[in-house]
Protein backbone atom coordinates (compact mmCIF):
# COMPACT_ATOMS: atom_id res chain seq x y z
CA UNK A 1 0.00 0.00 0.00
CA UNK A 2 1.27 3.47 -0.93
CA UNK A 3 0.09 6.45 1.16
CA UNK A 4 0.34 10.08 -0.03
CA UNK A 5 2.90 10.87 2.64
CA UNK A 6 5.52 12.32 2.73
CA UNK A 7 4.72 14.43 -0.33
CA UNK A 8 1.48 15.74 1.09
CA UNK A 9 3.40 17.12 4.06
CA UNK A 10 5.95 18.53 1.64
CA UNK A 11 3.14 20.31 -0.21
CA UNK A 12 1.63 21.76 2.96
CA UNK A 13 5.00 23.06 4.20
CA UNK A 14 5.85 24.67 0.88
CA UNK A 15 2.42 26.21 0.34
CA UNK A 16 3.16 28.21 3.49
CA UNK A 17 6.65 29.13 2.27
CA UNK A 18 5.39 30.08 -1.20
CA UNK A 19 2.79 32.38 0.30
CA UNK A 20 5.55 34.40 2.01
CA UNK A 21 7.30 34.56 -1.36
CA UNK A 22 10.84 35.37 -0.24
CA UNK A 23 12.50 31.99 -0.79
CA UNK A 24 12.23 30.70 -4.40
CA UNK A 25 12.39 27.15 -3.02
CA UNK A 26 8.86 27.58 -1.65
CA UNK A 27 7.27 27.84 -5.08
CA UNK A 28 9.68 25.34 -6.63
CA UNK A 29 9.05 22.67 -4.01
CA UNK A 30 5.31 23.34 -4.07
CA UNK A 31 5.37 22.41 -7.76
CA UNK A 32 7.60 19.39 -7.15
CA UNK A 33 5.23 18.07 -4.47
CA UNK A 34 2.25 18.78 -6.68
CA UNK A 35 3.76 16.79 -9.56
CA UNK A 36 4.55 13.86 -7.30
CA UNK A 37 1.00 13.86 -5.98
CA UNK A 38 -0.22 14.06 -9.58
CA UNK A 39 1.80 10.92 -10.37
CA UNK A 40 0.27 9.25 -7.32
CA UNK A 41 -3.24 10.09 -8.56
CA UNK A 42 -2.34 8.72 -11.97
CA UNK A 43 -1.13 5.46 -10.43
CA UNK A 44 -4.41 5.22 -8.53
CA UNK A 45 -6.62 5.93 -11.59
CA UNK A 46 -7.96 9.10 -9.97
CA UNK A 47 -9.29 11.60 -12.51
CA UNK A 48 -10.52 14.09 -9.93
CA UNK A 49 -8.03 16.46 -8.24
CA UNK A 50 -5.66 16.31 -11.24
CA UNK A 51 -7.07 19.53 -12.69
CA UNK A 52 -6.76 21.19 -9.29
CA UNK A 53 -3.09 20.27 -9.09
CA UNK A 54 -2.52 21.44 -12.67
CA UNK A 55 -4.25 24.74 -11.87
CA UNK A 56 -2.08 25.24 -8.79
CA UNK A 57 1.08 24.36 -10.74
CA UNK A 58 0.20 26.73 -13.57
CA UNK A 59 -0.21 29.70 -11.26
CA UNK A 60 2.84 28.81 -9.17
CA UNK A 61 4.66 28.18 -12.46
CA UNK A 62 4.29 31.81 -13.49
CA UNK A 63 6.27 32.80 -10.36
CA UNK A 64 8.77 29.97 -10.76
CA UNK A 65 9.49 30.82 -14.40
CA UNK A 66 10.27 34.40 -13.46
CA UNK A 67 12.44 33.26 -10.53
CA UNK A 68 14.46 31.15 -12.98
CA UNK A 69 14.84 34.06 -15.40
CA UNK A 70 15.74 36.49 -12.63
CA UNK A 71 18.44 34.17 -11.32
CA UNK A 72 20.47 35.34 -14.36
CA UNK A 73 21.34 39.01 -14.87
CA UNK A 74 20.10 40.33 -18.21
CA UNK A 75 20.51 44.04 -17.48
CA UNK A 76 17.88 46.76 -17.64
CA UNK A 77 15.25 47.40 -18.87
CA UNK A 78 14.61 43.64 -19.07
CA UNK A 79 15.36 42.83 -15.40
CA UNK A 80 13.07 45.59 -14.11
CA UNK A 81 10.30 44.39 -16.41
CA UNK A 82 10.75 40.79 -15.25
CA UNK A 83 10.75 41.82 -11.57
CA UNK A 84 7.47 43.70 -12.06
CA UNK A 85 5.91 40.67 -13.70
CA UNK A 86 7.08 38.54 -10.80
CA UNK A 87 5.37 40.82 -8.28
CA UNK A 88 2.09 40.46 -10.14
CA UNK A 89 2.49 36.68 -10.43
CA UNK A 90 3.23 36.43 -6.68
CA UNK A 91 0.08 38.44 -5.83
CA UNK A 92 -1.99 36.06 -7.94
CA UNK A 93 -0.33 33.08 -6.27
CA UNK A 94 -1.19 34.36 -2.78
CA UNK A 95 -4.81 34.80 -3.84
CA UNK A 96 -4.77 31.26 -5.20
CA UNK A 97 -3.22 29.73 -2.08
CA UNK A 98 -5.89 31.36 0.10
CA UNK A 99 -8.75 30.20 -2.12
CA UNK A 100 -11.31 27.53 -1.11
CA UNK A 101 -9.95 25.44 -3.97
CA UNK A 102 -6.43 25.18 -2.54
CA UNK A 103 -7.76 24.66 0.99
CA UNK A 104 -10.05 21.93 -0.39
CA UNK A 105 -7.22 20.32 -2.33
CA UNK A 106 -5.09 19.86 0.76
CA UNK A 107 -8.07 18.55 2.77
CA UNK A 108 -8.97 16.08 0.02
CA UNK A 109 -5.48 14.59 -0.07
CA UNK A 110 -5.60 14.12 3.69
CA UNK A 111 -8.53 11.72 3.32
CA UNK A 112 -7.47 9.67 0.28
CA UNK A 113 -6.79 6.01 1.11
CA UNK A 114 -3.38 4.46 0.22
CA UNK A 115 -2.99 2.96 -3.26
CA UNK A 116 -3.19 -0.76 -3.84
CA UNK A 117 0.18 -1.90 -5.14
CA UNK A 118 -0.93 -4.24 -7.98
CA UNK A 119 -3.18 -1.87 -9.92
CA UNK A 120 -0.70 0.98 -9.46
CA UNK A 121 2.05 -1.13 -11.07
CA UNK A 122 -0.07 -1.68 -14.18
CA UNK A 123 -0.39 2.09 -14.53
CA UNK A 124 3.36 2.47 -14.11
CA UNK A 125 3.91 0.33 -17.21
CA UNK A 126 1.55 2.54 -19.18
CA UNK A 127 3.59 5.60 -18.21
CA UNK A 128 6.74 3.93 -19.60
CA UNK A 129 4.98 3.28 -22.91
CA UNK A 130 3.88 6.91 -23.05
CA UNK A 131 7.48 8.12 -22.74
CA UNK A 132 8.40 6.12 -25.84
CA UNK A 133 5.43 7.39 -27.81
CA UNK A 134 6.37 10.97 -26.98
CA UNK A 135 10.02 10.29 -27.77
CA UNK A 136 9.08 9.05 -31.24
CA UNK A 137 6.88 12.08 -31.77
CA UNK A 138 9.70 14.44 -30.75
CA UNK A 139 12.09 12.70 -33.16
CA UNK A 140 9.53 12.95 -35.96
CA UNK A 141 8.95 16.66 -35.31
CA UNK A 142 12.49 17.64 -36.34
CA UNK A 143 12.42 21.07 -37.97
CA UNK A 144 8.69 21.57 -37.34
CA UNK A 145 7.39 24.73 -35.66
CA UNK A 146 6.25 22.66 -32.67
CA UNK A 147 9.49 20.72 -32.20
CA UNK A 148 10.44 22.48 -28.95
CA UNK A 149 6.96 21.72 -27.58
CA UNK A 150 7.33 18.06 -28.58
CA UNK A 151 10.58 17.74 -26.59
CA UNK A 152 8.94 19.54 -23.71
CA UNK A 153 6.09 17.00 -23.78
CA UNK A 154 8.66 14.21 -23.67
CA UNK A 155 10.31 15.84 -20.66
CA UNK A 156 6.96 16.01 -18.87
CA UNK A 157 6.29 12.33 -19.57
CA UNK A 158 9.77 11.41 -18.32
CA UNK A 159 9.22 13.41 -15.18
CA UNK A 160 5.90 11.73 -14.50
CA UNK A 161 7.43 8.29 -15.04
CA UNK A 162 10.29 9.16 -12.72
CA UNK A 163 7.98 10.40 -9.98
CA UNK A 164 5.75 7.37 -10.38
CA UNK A 165 8.75 5.06 -10.04
CA UNK A 166 9.82 6.93 -6.93
CA UNK A 167 6.52 6.03 -5.25
CA UNK A 168 7.67 2.39 -5.59
CA UNK A 169 11.23 3.29 -4.53
CA UNK A 170 12.54 2.03 -7.89
CA UNK A 171 15.77 3.37 -9.46
CA UNK A 172 15.43 6.49 -11.62
CA UNK A 173 19.00 7.51 -12.47
CA UNK A 174 18.82 7.38 -16.32
CA UNK A 175 15.43 9.11 -16.22
CA UNK A 176 16.87 11.91 -14.11
CA UNK A 177 19.87 12.30 -16.41
CA UNK A 178 17.71 12.57 -19.51
CA UNK A 179 15.26 14.89 -17.77
CA UNK A 180 18.17 17.21 -16.86
CA UNK A 181 19.42 17.27 -20.44
CA UNK A 182 15.98 18.22 -21.70
CA UNK A 183 15.62 20.71 -18.85
CA UNK A 184 18.12 23.10 -20.42
CA UNK A 185 15.96 23.25 -23.54
CA UNK A 186 12.88 23.89 -21.42
CA UNK A 187 14.52 26.78 -19.55
CA UNK A 188 15.70 28.41 -22.77
CA UNK A 189 12.31 27.99 -24.43
CA UNK A 190 10.79 29.67 -21.42
CA UNK A 191 13.21 32.61 -21.65
CA UNK A 192 12.45 32.91 -25.36
CA UNK A 193 8.69 33.04 -24.70
CA UNK A 194 9.11 35.75 -22.07
CA UNK A 195 11.43 37.78 -24.27
CA UNK A 196 8.93 37.76 -27.11
CA UNK A 197 6.43 39.47 -24.82
CA UNK A 198 8.80 42.29 -23.97
CA UNK A 199 7.18 45.53 -25.24
CA UNK A 200 10.36 47.04 -26.77
CA UNK A 201 12.20 44.22 -28.59
CA UNK A 202 14.74 46.59 -30.18
CA UNK A 203 16.05 47.43 -26.68
CA UNK A 204 16.99 43.80 -26.03
CA UNK A 205 18.09 42.80 -29.54
CA UNK A 206 21.41 41.29 -28.32
CA UNK A 207 19.68 39.19 -25.65
CA UNK A 208 17.16 37.97 -28.24
CA UNK A 209 19.85 36.95 -30.75
CA UNK A 210 21.92 35.22 -28.08
CA UNK A 211 18.90 33.35 -26.73
CA UNK A 212 17.95 32.14 -30.18
CA UNK A 213 21.43 30.68 -30.68
CA UNK A 214 21.40 29.01 -27.27
CA UNK A 215 17.97 27.54 -28.00
CA UNK A 216 19.19 26.01 -31.28
CA UNK A 217 22.18 24.45 -29.47
CA UNK A 218 20.00 23.07 -26.70
CA UNK A 219 17.64 21.52 -29.25
CA UNK A 220 20.55 19.70 -30.86
CA UNK A 221 21.73 18.42 -27.47
CA UNK A 222 18.20 17.26 -26.58
CA UNK A 223 18.01 15.18 -29.78
CA UNK A 224 21.41 13.63 -29.03
CA UNK A 225 20.54 12.91 -25.38
CA UNK A 226 17.34 11.08 -26.30
CA UNK A 227 19.17 9.01 -28.90
CA UNK A 228 21.78 8.06 -26.31
CA UNK A 229 19.44 7.30 -23.38
CA UNK A 230 16.18 6.04 -24.90
CA UNK A 231 17.16 2.38 -24.50
CA UNK A 232 18.06 2.99 -20.85
CA UNK A 233 14.52 4.28 -20.35
CA UNK A 234 13.18 1.01 -21.80
CA UNK A 235 15.36 -1.01 -19.46
CA UNK A 236 14.15 1.04 -16.50
CA UNK A 237 10.47 0.87 -17.20
CA UNK B 1 -27.25 27.73 -16.64
CA UNK B 2 -28.19 24.23 -15.54
CA UNK B 3 -27.00 23.47 -12.04
CA UNK B 4 -27.12 19.94 -10.63
CA UNK B 5 -26.83 19.69 -6.85
CA UNK B 6 -25.76 16.14 -6.05
CA UNK B 7 -25.56 14.62 -2.61
CA UNK B 8 -22.73 12.13 -2.18
CA UNK B 9 -23.66 8.46 -2.52
CA UNK B 10 -24.20 6.15 0.45
CA UNK B 11 -21.04 5.91 2.58
CA UNK B 12 -19.65 3.57 5.21
CA UNK B 13 -20.43 4.43 8.82
CA UNK B 14 -17.67 5.98 10.87
CA UNK B 15 -16.32 3.97 13.77
CA UNK B 16 -15.76 5.82 17.03
CA UNK B 17 -12.87 8.23 16.69
CA UNK B 18 -12.65 7.93 12.89
CA UNK B 19 -12.35 11.06 10.82
CA UNK B 20 -15.82 11.72 9.37
CA UNK B 21 -14.26 13.41 6.32
CA UNK B 22 -12.43 10.17 5.47
CA UNK B 23 -15.49 7.90 5.21
CA UNK B 24 -15.46 6.08 1.83
CA UNK B 25 -18.50 5.13 -0.24
CA UNK B 26 -20.08 1.79 0.61
CA UNK B 27 -20.31 -0.87 -2.14
CA UNK B 28 -24.08 -0.28 -2.17
CA UNK B 29 -23.62 3.48 -2.55
CA UNK B 30 -21.08 3.03 -5.32
CA UNK B 31 -23.24 0.59 -7.26
CA UNK B 32 -26.40 2.66 -6.90
CA UNK B 33 -24.64 5.86 -7.91
CA UNK B 34 -23.26 4.18 -11.02
CA UNK B 35 -26.92 3.78 -12.02
CA UNK B 36 -27.46 7.49 -11.33
CA UNK B 37 -24.58 8.31 -13.69
CA UNK B 38 -26.06 5.98 -16.32
CA UNK B 39 -29.42 7.72 -15.90
CA UNK B 40 -27.87 11.17 -16.31
CA UNK B 41 -26.01 9.97 -19.38
CA UNK B 42 -29.25 8.61 -20.80
CA UNK B 43 -30.78 12.06 -20.37
CA UNK B 44 -27.92 13.40 -22.49
CA UNK B 45 -26.37 15.31 -19.61
CA UNK B 46 -22.66 16.11 -19.84
CA UNK B 47 -21.08 18.40 -17.27
CA UNK B 48 -18.80 21.27 -18.19
CA UNK B 49 -17.67 21.55 -14.61
CA UNK B 50 -17.98 19.47 -11.44
CA UNK B 51 -17.38 21.20 -8.14
CA UNK B 52 -17.03 18.85 -5.19
CA UNK B 53 -16.33 18.85 -1.50
CA UNK B 54 -12.93 17.60 -0.30
CA UNK B 55 -14.45 14.90 1.90
CA UNK B 56 -13.69 11.42 0.64
CA UNK B 57 -17.29 10.35 -0.01
CA UNK B 58 -17.80 13.44 -2.19
CA UNK B 59 -14.45 12.98 -3.94
CA UNK B 60 -15.40 9.38 -4.75
CA UNK B 61 -18.85 10.45 -5.94
CA UNK B 62 -17.27 13.09 -8.20
CA UNK B 63 -14.91 10.43 -9.53
CA UNK B 64 -17.90 8.28 -10.50
CA UNK B 65 -19.32 11.27 -12.42
CA UNK B 66 -16.15 11.76 -14.49
CA UNK B 67 -17.31 9.64 -17.49
CA UNK B 68 -19.98 12.29 -18.12
CA UNK B 69 -17.73 15.31 -17.53
CA UNK B 70 -16.51 17.04 -20.68
CA UNK B 71 -14.81 19.87 -18.78
CA UNK B 72 -12.95 19.58 -15.50
CA UNK B 73 -13.50 18.86 -11.82
CA UNK B 74 -12.68 21.32 -9.05
CA UNK B 75 -12.46 20.66 -5.37
CA UNK B 76 -13.68 23.39 -3.03
CA UNK B 77 -13.79 23.68 0.74
CA UNK B 78 -16.95 25.78 0.27
CA UNK B 79 -18.97 22.59 -0.32
CA UNK B 80 -17.99 21.18 3.08
CA UNK B 81 -19.61 24.03 5.00
CA UNK B 82 -22.87 25.97 5.15
CA UNK B 83 -23.47 27.68 1.80
CA UNK B 84 -22.25 31.25 1.53
CA UNK B 85 -21.61 33.95 -1.02
CA UNK B 86 -18.20 32.48 -1.83
CA UNK B 87 -19.86 29.28 -3.05
CA UNK B 88 -22.41 31.21 -5.12
CA UNK B 89 -19.53 33.09 -6.74
CA UNK B 90 -17.83 29.80 -7.63
CA UNK B 91 -21.05 28.44 -9.10
CA UNK B 92 -21.64 31.67 -11.03
CA UNK B 93 -17.99 31.90 -12.07
CA UNK B 94 -18.45 28.63 -13.87
CA UNK B 95 -15.41 28.03 -15.96
CA UNK B 96 -13.75 31.40 -15.45
CA UNK B 97 -10.32 30.52 -14.07
CA UNK B 98 -8.45 32.64 -11.50
CA UNK B 99 -5.60 32.93 -13.98
CA UNK B 100 -6.87 35.39 -16.62
CA UNK B 101 -4.31 34.05 -19.12
CA UNK B 102 -5.92 30.62 -19.10
CA UNK B 103 -8.76 30.00 -21.55
CA UNK B 104 -12.21 30.33 -20.06
CA UNK B 105 -14.43 27.27 -20.17
CA UNK B 106 -18.07 27.91 -21.02
CA UNK B 107 -19.86 26.19 -18.14
CA UNK B 108 -23.51 25.78 -19.03
CA UNK B 109 -23.95 22.56 -17.09
CA UNK B 110 -22.39 22.56 -13.65
CA UNK B 111 -22.61 19.88 -10.96
CA UNK B 112 -21.93 20.49 -7.26
CA UNK B 113 -21.34 17.42 -5.08
CA UNK B 114 -21.80 18.01 -1.37
CA UNK B 115 -23.36 17.08 1.95
CA UNK B 116 -26.46 17.50 4.06
CA UNK B 117 -27.81 19.69 5.52
CA UNK B 118 -25.82 22.23 3.49
CA UNK B 119 -26.95 21.00 0.09
CA UNK B 120 -30.64 21.36 0.99
CA UNK B 121 -29.85 24.79 2.43
CA UNK B 122 -28.21 25.75 -0.84
CA UNK B 123 -31.18 24.39 -2.78
CA UNK B 124 -33.64 26.34 -0.61
CA UNK B 125 -31.52 29.48 -0.90
CA UNK B 126 -31.29 29.29 -4.68
CA UNK B 127 -34.93 28.38 -5.28
CA UNK B 128 -36.86 29.90 -2.36
CA UNK B 129 -34.39 32.63 -1.39
CA UNK B 130 -34.36 31.25 2.16
CA UNK B 131 -31.86 28.63 3.40
CA UNK B 132 -33.87 28.25 6.62
CA UNK B 133 -36.61 26.29 4.84
CA UNK B 134 -34.21 23.54 3.79
CA UNK B 135 -36.26 20.87 5.57
CA UNK B 136 -38.89 21.23 2.84
CA UNK B 137 -36.36 20.11 0.24
CA UNK B 138 -34.66 17.04 1.65
CA UNK B 139 -32.07 15.31 -0.51
CA UNK B 140 -31.31 11.64 0.11
CA UNK B 141 -27.91 10.06 -0.52
CA UNK B 142 -27.06 10.11 -4.23
CA UNK B 143 -30.02 12.39 -5.01
CA UNK B 144 -29.80 14.92 -7.84
CA UNK B 145 -31.59 18.29 -7.89
CA UNK B 146 -31.63 19.86 -11.36
CA UNK B 147 -31.98 23.65 -11.29
CA UNK B 148 -32.20 26.22 -14.05
CA UNK B 149 -31.50 29.95 -13.88
CA UNK B 150 -28.76 32.02 -12.31
CA UNK B 151 -27.07 30.94 -9.05
CA UNK B 152 -28.25 33.86 -6.94
CA UNK B 153 -30.64 33.75 -3.96
CA UNK B 154 -34.06 32.98 -5.47
CA UNK B 155 -32.54 33.07 -8.96
CA UNK B 156 -33.15 29.43 -9.88
CA UNK B 157 -36.13 27.16 -10.36
CA UNK B 158 -36.24 23.47 -9.55
CA UNK B 159 -36.52 21.59 -12.82
CA UNK B 160 -36.36 18.03 -11.43
CA UNK B 161 -35.41 16.13 -8.30
CA UNK B 162 -34.27 12.52 -8.64
CA UNK B 163 -33.55 10.11 -5.83
CA UNK B 164 -30.75 7.58 -6.38
CA UNK B 165 -33.31 4.81 -6.04
CA UNK B 166 -35.63 6.24 -8.69
CA UNK B 167 -32.72 6.61 -11.11
CA UNK B 168 -31.69 2.99 -10.52
CA UNK B 169 -35.29 1.78 -11.06
CA UNK B 170 -35.61 3.85 -14.25
CA UNK B 171 -32.49 2.15 -15.61
CA UNK B 172 -33.85 -1.29 -14.73
CA UNK B 173 -37.05 -0.47 -16.56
Amino acid sequence: MIPTQPWLEHLVVHVALARVGRDPEGVHQLRVASRRLGAWLHLGDWDVLQSDLRWLRRIAGAVRDLDVLLSERHGDPLDTWLARRRERAQAMLVETLDSPRTVGLQSAFETLPPLADASARANLERLGARVHRRGRRAEDSRGDSDEVEAWHDLRRALRQLRYAREWFELPTKPLRALQDELGELGDLALLWRQLREFPEPHAIRNVLDHSKERLAGALERARAAWKMHRDDVSAES
Amino acid sequence: MDLFLIRHAHAENAANGDNDAARPLSPKGRSRFEHVVEGLARLGIRFDLVLHSPWLRAVETAQLLMPIVRGESRVTASLAAAPGRALLAQLAGGGAPIDPRAPSIPAEKVAAVGHQPWLSELLAWLVLEDPDVADRLHMGKGAVAWLKGEPTPGGMRLHALFSAKSMASANDG
